[in-house]
């Protein structure tokens, strides 16, 4: 009885020992991300086209006016614009004049110089210039006052 | 008779009482295990471009045994840069973040006493304006040794 239970004692004494102190515990941590696609203007100042002052019988006008925008690295982007707050029934862009009617209207272009690109990130931005011009045929018989429009441009990722 | 056996037994019990008295005590060593074997997940979700700063953090139980002075520690991951941790992603590009653990050290209380850890992962601004879109990620090797 008294060996038994020396040998006992001591064989768990010598178990213990022999496990040392490896008693770390491991897990795996998994860190995960997803980059998606965005894009965006640089600042959020609206784009201002102004013809200044139309004299009927000046001829046609052209002005520009550029704006920048990023989208993310990679990405495909598209650049639109939609037909302003008074188009013609064809979609034709024209400007309203202020406190006039419906036809009291001058119309216009506006082109973008860009419409579809590859962007590579906020670090780089895309300089985006806007062409507006009037015909002197399309004003040569408006009224005289201010005339303006507002037209939405948008960028996106290409679908 | 009942003399002599009076005598043996009082020669056995002291015996015995030294015997079961002279292991033991210094040697049984600590040990800390979590309380699952399930991988933590620190997910940033979708990170668009341009959002800011991003956070994430999440808990995991682990148990020491009672008085067992424990230390947190975590590997650089798969892609580390120097000392910086990284998330590879699926286009070959990487995202820097930062991780960290609280606590990093304490005393164990014991299998029914679990510790709560917390693990903060985050990512600054720039670490991920110009990245390529996709999938990123990373796997760290979080250790508790006694």
């Amino acid at each position: 009885m008294m060996n038994k239970s020396f040998n006992l004692v001591m064989g768990t004494t010598l178990l213990v020992m022999a496990m040392g102190s490896a008693y770390a515990a491991d897990k795996n941590v998994q860190i995960k991300a997803k980059v998606v696609g965005t894009c965006d203007f640089v600042d959020a100042n609206d784009v201002v086209i102004d013809f200044g002052t139309l004299t009927p019988g000046g001829g046609d006008q052209t002005k520009s006016a550029s704006t920048s925008f990023w989208c993310s690295n990679g990405v495909d982007y598209t650049v639109s614009l939609d037909n302003g707050l008074t188009p013609d029934g064809g979609g034709k862009r024209q400007m309203l004049l202020s406190g006039g009617t419906a036809t009291d209207v001058i119309g216009y272009t506006l082109t973008p110089d860009k419409t579809s690109g590859t962007a590579t990130g906020q670090s780089t931005p895309i300089s985006l210039t806007l062409d507006a011009g009037v015909k002197g045929t399309d004003y040569q018989d408006a009224k005289i006052g201010d005339y303006n429009d507002t037209v939405i441009l948008t960028v996106d990722l290409a679908p | 008779m009942r003399i002599w056996l009076c005598l043996a037994l009082l020669l056995v019990g002291p015996a015995r009482a030294d015997t079961r008295g002279m292991p033991v005590t210094a040697s049984v060593p600590g040990s800390c295990k979590f309380s699952n074997a399930d991988d933590v997940v620190l997910d940033f979700g979708t990170l668009v471009p341009g959002q800011g700063v991003r956070q994430v953090s999440q808990p995991v139980a682990f148990t020491c045994s009672t008085g067992t002075q424990y230390t947190v520690t975590m590997d650089l991951g798969r892609y580390p840069d120097g000392q910086q941790r990284r998330m590879r992603g699926d286009s070959g590009g990487y995202i820097p973040y930062a991780l960290s653990a609280a606590p990093t050290s304490g005393s164990g209380q014991g299998e029914l006493t679990p510790i709560s850890l917390v693990l903060t992962a985050s990512v600054e601004a720039a670490a991920y304006v110009d990245s390529p879109i996709g999938s990123y990620n990373d796997n760290v090797v979080l250790t508790v040794s006694p």
